[in-house]
């Protein structure tokens, strides 16, 4: 089964860039570019992994991590959190709401991201298999 | 002589208990009784003598006693006594009737005595013709002189005789006394018709012999009177010129002597009155110069309060003055307020308030009480809270808080006014202050908003920069044939990465400033954390002609307490700023204990930093050695010596340039604490 990714980013220059590093990289790539229309998404497409970008109009993307860890379908599935907001407080808010990683867009070239998605889904398919 | 001793003794042998009763007497008045001892051995020999003569001798010694007591003072004797005093003295302590005649006499007054001497002086002569002539013829003769009442009187177991005679009523002493001597006359001439001449004067010098010894001489002068002028004429001018002036010369001297004692010790008697005087005199004059200093010392103290007192109405008047000029000027200065101030008293009366308390709260009318002031909030208003927890305080720490008031946001203070040089430190009433810090908290929250807006709205164009170019170089690395295209590409993402750190910076250091960095400090392996950061360099370092080490130390570092990522941060920059400055050479890195610090020294061998230079370091966006025309802009923002210095003091170390000379490179250290042992 090929791993969907889910890339949730309102800010089309980034969208398009992620979009482009993942396809580079053989994933298959759903996009939205609001937060509802994320929380929708990965309702539907059920995603193997969720970029999610915290400053996002309609609906914020705590809100949609809140969402997505409150519902049963899709509680299990692993949210990186992609900004540019360098708080610390952030991040650490991020990790307690349950998003597995929480990067500074500006700090790593697009490769580095890719790496640190394989990684993270590398982990989880580990821990899937026992109950698979 | 026989005969004389027999007349004078009647009792013969017997004892004279009122004579021991005499001498024992006059001994008790007698301190000294060693002194005495001579008289009494004397005393004492005289009973076992012939009792005619004993008696003469009693007689004598107690003129010797007279004598001895009436001239020594209280401290020999008991009391001083004149003459008279102890023959008066000896009457009232024994009874002297019973003394034999010759003692007796001493102590007898008056009519008395003159009877007692005829009877001694005549007492020989009677005995003696009572003997060859009977007693009826010397009767006879006696009352012929002196009356019917005059008689003999024969002693018991004697053949002497005494004439007894009571004296009449109305006998005049002169009349007796002459009546004794025509008597003593006429018993001689019988004396001398019966015995002859030589025998009857043989009597007369026998009785003076005794009278002598007795040495009572009022009795001896006495006798001389009665006796035939031709008789003892030698004696008499011998007893008259040395025995009576020695007498009278004794007497003379002894009243002499007690006149000079009586005037020697009047004399210290008033010489110590003068003494007394003297003193009562002195002190008068101390007081009397006390009492003038006083009166000056009063003087002077009302001209000093007068002076003082002018003085102190200057100053209340000064100070009045002033203290008007102060109200204005506090007046003034509180009107001038861009807060509101309340001031009210412990009973929350308004005292005082300026124009802007009113203008904040946009109210016109009068507030008299704190309760008018409080009442335009809401009810559900922050400020009734704090006003609950300055109360439950007693009013006396101050509280703030920020309370929303419509649209404004307020900053309101609750303060007490206590007089702090008071011991009770009574709190006085309280001061509220209002501020109107709207404008301020927009502009604190344009600011964050700014810094947030600027890290993303800047960082995200940024990021797209670098991320395509990065792409470009990486998945179509084929298409760029053209060296100098892949150049220009490689130059585009170079410097968006650039542009991200100097965004990055800034805001750092912003939030340095503003303490707004929080340090999550935890004891850790500061050797791991050199050695790690310096792998980062080796691995993403591409001058690989440059050598970095890190000099371990023998015996392991203790753990540090700080913010492992910061710490991690200034090595970084520490490193990097080694790695820029180096064309060719070392970094090397240097750990060791200091105290409860641990220093840590980054050695580099770069072109080093000119003296004149070296104070700008660590100042925010100083790049030693250039001015901004000419700033290395190559090398960074600036700031990186900046963040790490506000950094390593926010985790309680210190950083500082140790040393550097040019061409030959440039250490810099820092500390940071030891953690404490858990």
């Amino acid at each position: 089964m090929a791993k969907v990714l889910l890339i949730v980013e309102d800010d089309p220059l980034m969208n398009r860039m992620y979009q482009k590093i993942f396809k580079f990289e053989k994933y298959d790539v759903d996009t939205a570019i609001n937060g509802q229309e994320g929380l929708d998404k990965a309702r539907s497409v059920k995603p193997t992994l969720i970029l999610l970008d915290v400053m996002m109009p309609v609906m914020n993307g705590m809100q949609v991590l809140e969402k997505l860890k409150a519902d049963p379908e899709t509680k299990n599935i692993p949210v990186v959190m992609l900004t540019n907001l360098a708080g610390e407080k952030d991040a650490e808010t991020a990790m307690m709401k349950g998003a597995v990683k929480y990067i500074v867009k500006s700090q790593f070239e697009p490769k580095q991201v890719v790496n640190m998605v394989k990684e993270i889904i590398a982990a989880h398919s580990r821990e899937d298999v026992p109950t698979a | 002589m026989t005969l004389i001793s027999k007349l004078f003794h009647p009792a013969g042998n017997r004892k004279y208990p009122s004579v021991d009763a005499l001498f024992t007497y006059l001994r008790s008045l007698i301190n000294r009784e060693d002194l005495i001892e001579r008289l009494w051995q004397k005393y004492t020999a005289a009973a076992s003598l012939p009792e005619r003569s004993r008696d003469a001798i009693y007689a004598g010694l107690y003129s010797d006693f007279e004598t001895f007591i009436v001239g020594h003072t209280p401290l020999v004797v008991k009391q001083s006594f004149t003459a008279l005093e102890l023959r008066d003295a000896v009457r009232t302590a024994i009874s002297t009737v019973s003394l034999p005649i010759l003692v007796r006499v001493w102590f007898e007054e008056g009519d008395v005595i003159d009877i007692v001497r005829f009877q001694i002086y005549t007492q020989e002569m009677v005995s003696e013709l009572c003997r060859l002539e009977g007693e009826a013829k010397v009767l006879g003769i006696v009352r012929t002189f002196l009356g019917p009442s005059a008689g003999l009187r024969h002693m018991d177991d004697t053949d002497t005789f005494l004439i007894m005679f009571v004296r009449p009523e109305e006998e005049v002493q002169s009349v007796l006394r002459q009546k004794f001597h025509t008597c003593f006359t006429q018993l001689y001439t019988e004396s001398v018709s019966l015995f002859g001449e030589y025998k009857a004067s043989r009597i007369i010098i026998d009785t003076y012999q005794q009278l002598e010894k007795t040495k009572n001489h009022d009795l001896l002068a006495d006798f001389f009177t009665y006796i035939p002028s031709h008789l003892l004429q030698t004696e008499r001018l011998a007893y008259l010129s040395a025995e009576d002036l020695a007498k009278r010369v004794a007497e003379a001297t002894s009243r002499e002597i007690r006149k000079k004692e009586e005037a020697e010790s009047l004399s210290r008697e008033l010489e110590s009155k003068i003494q007394e005087l003297q003193k009562q005199y002195e002190t008068m004059e101390s007081t009397k110069r006390a009492m003038l200093n006083l009166l000056e010392d009063a003087k002077s103290l009302e001209e000093q309060l007068k002076i003082e007192k002018a003085s102190v109405e200057q100053k209340v008047k000064d100070r009045t003055a002033q203290l008007r000029e102060e109200q204005v000027r506090m007046t003034a200065s509180v009107s001038s307020l861009p807060v509101g101030f309340v001031m009210v008293d412990e009973s929350h009366a308004v005292l005082f308030h300026n124009k802007k308390a009113l203008d904040i709260l946009g109210i016109h009318q009068e507030i008299k009480k704190l309760d008018d002031l409080l009442n335009v909030f809401p009810k559900d208003s922050v400020v009734h809270e704090l006003l609950s927890t300055y109360q439950a305080e007693h009013e006396s720490k101050g509280v703030k808080g920020e309370v929303s008031y419509g649209p404004k946001t307020l900053m309101i203070s609750f303060l007490p006014v206590i007089n702090e040089s008071d011991v009770e430190a009574k709190n006085l009433g309280s001061i509220v202050l209002i501020d109107d810090i709207t404008e301020a908290k927009v502009l604190a929250r344009s600011r964050d908003e700014f810094f947030s807006i600027a890290s993303h709205e800047l960082r995200t164009p940024l990021t797209a920069i670098r991320g395509n170019t990065s792409m470009i170089l990486e998945y179509h690395a084929d298409k760029l044939t053209d060296p100098d295209l892949k150049e220009m590409i490689t130059d585009v993402h170079d410097s968006s990465i650039r542009l991200i750190d100097i965004v990055n910076d800034f805001l750092e250091s912003s939030r340095l400033e503003q303490g707004r960095l929080e340090f999550k400090n935890a004891p850790f392996d500061i050797s791991d954390l050199i050695e790690r950061a310096l792998k980062e360099y080796q691995v993403t370092g591409s001058r690989s002609h440059i050598a970095l080490s890190y000099a371990q130390p023998e015996v392991p570092l203790p753990l540090v307490f700080a913010d492992a990522d910061r710490v991690r941060q200034v090595l970084i920059n520490l490193i990097g700023n080694g790695i820029k400055f180096v064309e060719q050479g070392s970094v090397t890195v240097t750990a060791h204990v200091n105290g409860g610090q641990v220093e840590i020294m980054v050695t580099d061998t770069g072109r080093g930093i000119p003296i004149a230079n070296q104070s700008l370091l660590f100042r925010k966006f100083q790049q030693a050695g250039d001015s901004l025309m000419t700033r290395d802009t190559t090398k960074g923002t600036g700031l990186g010596l900046y963040i790490s210095k506000l950094m390593i003091e926010g985790m309680g170390g210190k950083i500082w340039l140790v040393s550097s000379e040019v061409n030959h490179g440039t250490t810099f250290a820092f500390t940071l604490p030891v953690a404490p042992i858990a």
